[in-house]
């Protein structure tokens, strides 16, 4: 892939946090800084509530209104606009233009994301008609041809069909044609493999890395740096809502920086591996009461006192990796 | 499931049915529903032909034959006080009772779809302020709040109208509120605004329609509820202005001869129970009609 410079997406110090009673602000995610390169492919990685979803959900302006969300987020898909459009803040009218046409997104429970009362023909073709870009007729041709790309069989019969007369693998499918159907410059799936059984999980993968291939930039996000490997160049590792670390993902798999990384990879399952799995003992911090210093310290199994109870700044490293851990730069 | 499905692992053959056709068919399985759904049929029509199928007219009275009883004279359910053909104002009787109950109803539903979207749908301080006003008005005893309003506007069809669908509309509005405040939270409502849905195609194609089950049901409980509260008030005193016949006033004044001719009582008594039935049960059949686990 070549790199140009500049990034489809260059989000810069995202921060998400959530007006709460009680609490002043609930912080799930701080300064979250990521960016995927036209045909690029990035994980996100991390626990439950580690802030992945929640800034994906903030990128597409799809959170509650509770949420105060801050930094900067500049998408250059549309092509003609210099510098690209800022995300963050955007009007609603303006966002409906990119979501859907300019981002598709792919929700993690396929049985629960498509609507259960019509049937998938209206379901991927009025979002084509809302964007006014096409004819009822093109727009009915787009859709079957979207159902067949994603390997459904026999697309013309099944795109009458109503969500419940499909298997869980084929609506996860079709909720990919649904975001694929408007010709998205970039594919935010979150978690689109975690729903369903390893055999349409594979199925989904080769499907991601087939649209990949044709140019699509994808940002997936998964707990899973298994399933993120087979799919994705670079990965950001997320914990309690910072990035932890952010590198190629071939070498935070072979060469993990970040304890927390190392831990990741410890307590993932492999085929043919026979060492005892190593979970991280210990749960991810409240929000509302992180750790001072190092967010992961209290679970961290080389944590120091004292060097880990100041607060860790991303440490950038020669290889362009980017490191939240004082260690990585001493080692 | 035929042949030609099972081969791909996909799909569950049920096409060529459509979620209509479905629900239609778990309705049938409810026979009391169905038989109910044909008594109200035949009702309606009775109703809408008054004109057509009464042998006498409803308010035309004849002193020479007064309180006759059954099968006299031509006159087929007898003659009330004053020599009125109670068969042709049973007809009547029930067109004014089914359409001060159908459209009580129906307003009383677009005013609780109005609020409870709003309320639902955006919420925050909107919400606040007509959950508020819904409070407020709950708060009022209904009934009392009908008799006052009958009472001031008058005795006629529509103040009678709207006295019964402002006190019918405050917990359907509760209910399309919560329907709205559980279903935005649903993957699918977030999907679509993923896809650049607006709020009017949200509220429209996804929120509405997949509440559709519970709202249906609160309508069809609805009908029977306004029968009651119209003939209520017509014990009251307060139902249609006579000469005008409804089944309220027709056992209103039935009441008053019981001893003397209890088929004035029996008849409109009897199509009004029934009736009333019917519609519960019919609710009851649209309830097991949306509800997909019987399948």
């Amino acid at each position: 892939m070549v790199r140009n410079d500049q990034p489809l997406l260059d989000v810069r110090g995202l921060s998400v946090a959530f007006r709460t009673r009680g609490h002043e602000q609930l912080s799930a995610v701080q300064e979250l800084s990521v960016s995927i390169d036209p045909g690029g492919s990035l994980a996100l990685v991390g626990e439950s509530g580690s802030g992945k979803s929640v800034s994906m959900r903030a990128l597409l302006g799809l959170l509650p209104a509770n949420a105060v969300v801050g930094g900067s987020a500049r998408w250059s898909g549309e092509g003609d606009v210099p510098g690209g459009t800022e995300l963050i803040g955007l009007a609603p009218r303006a966002f409906r233009a990119i979501r859907g046409r300019q981002i598709g997104m792919v929700f993690q429970n396929a049985m629960q994301a498509l609507n259960p009362t019509i049937p998938l023909k209206r379901q991927l073709t009025e979002h084509l008609r809302w964007h006014g870009s096409c004819t009822r007729a093109e727009a009915e041709v787009r859709a079957v041809r979207a159902l067949g790309d994603v390997g459904i069989p026999d697309p013309e019969r099944r795109i009458r069909m109503y969500p419940f007369q499909l298997s869980g693998g084929m609506r996860q499918r079709a909720m990919i044609a649904m975001a694929m159907v408007a010709d998205p410059r970039l594919l935010i799936a979150d978690e689109p493999t975690t729903a369903v059984d390893v055999t349409v999980q594979k199925q989904i993968l080769d499907l991601l890395i087939d649209l990949r291939d044709r140019g699509t930039a994808i940002i997936m996000v998964t707990h899973d740096l298994g399933v993120a490997r087979y799919l994705c160049e670079d990965v950001a590792v997320l914990y309690s809502g910072q990035v932890m670390e952010s590198a190629r993902l071939v070498d935070a798999v072979e060469d993990p920086r970040h304890p927390y990384t190392r831990g990741l990879i410890g307590s993932a399952l492999e085929l043919g591996d026979d060492s005892p799995l190593r979970p991280i003992g210990g749960n991810p911090p409240d929000l509302a009461d992180r750790p001072a210093g190092c967010a992961f310290q209290p679970r961290c199994t080389a944590a120091d006192g004292e060097r880990c109870a100041e607060v860790q700044p991303l440490v950038r490293l020669a290889d362009a990796r980017e490191v939240r851990c004082w260690r990585s730069s001493h080692e | 499931m035929t042949a030609q499905h099972s081969t791909d692992s996909g799909a569950v053959g049920f096409d060529g049915v459509s979620e209509w056709g479905r629900r239609w068919r778990r309705f049938q399985r409810n026979r009391l529903a169905l038989v109910s759904l044909a008594f109200i049929v035949v009702l309606a029509l009775l109703a809408v032909f008054a004109e057509v199928i009464a042998p006498f007219d409803p308010n035309q009275p004849d002193f020479g034959k007064r309180l006759t009883g059954p099968f006299t004279d031509g006159n087929l359910l007898g003659t009330d006080v004053l020599g009125r053909d109670v068969f042709s104002r049973l007809l009547f009787g029930l067109r004014t009772a089914l359409f001060i109950a159908l459209t009580a109803e129906l307003l009383a539903l677009l005013c609780a779809l109005i609020v409870g979207v709003l309320a639902g749908y955006f919420g925050g301080r909107l919400d606040q302020l007509l959950m508020a006003a819904t409070d407020v008005m709950y708060a009022f005893p209904t009934y009392l709040f009908a008799v006052i309003l009958a009472t001031v506007l008058g005795r006629s069809t529509w103040s009678i109208i709207l006295a019964i669908a402002i006190g019918s509309w405050l917990t359907q509005a509760r209910l399309v509120r919560a329907q709205m405040i559980k279903l935005k939270t649903f993957e699918y409502v977030e999907a679509g605004r993923s896809m650049g849905a607006g709020a009017g195609t949200l509220i429209l194609r996804y929120l509405l329609p997949n509440s559709l089950g519970p709202i249906l049901v609160a309508t069809s409980f609805g009908i029977p509820a306004a029968m009651l509260a119209e003939s209520g008030l017509a014990i009251l005193g307060l139902g249609v202005a006579p000469p005008e016949a409804s089944l309220g006033t027709m056992i209103t004044e039935g009441y008053k001869y019981v001893l003397v001719q209890p088929n004035l009582i029996l008849w409109p008594f009897t199509v009004f129970a029934l009736g009333m039935l019917a519609f519960t049960w019919v609710g009851d059949g649209i309830r097991d009609a949306f509800d997909p686990k019987d399948d």
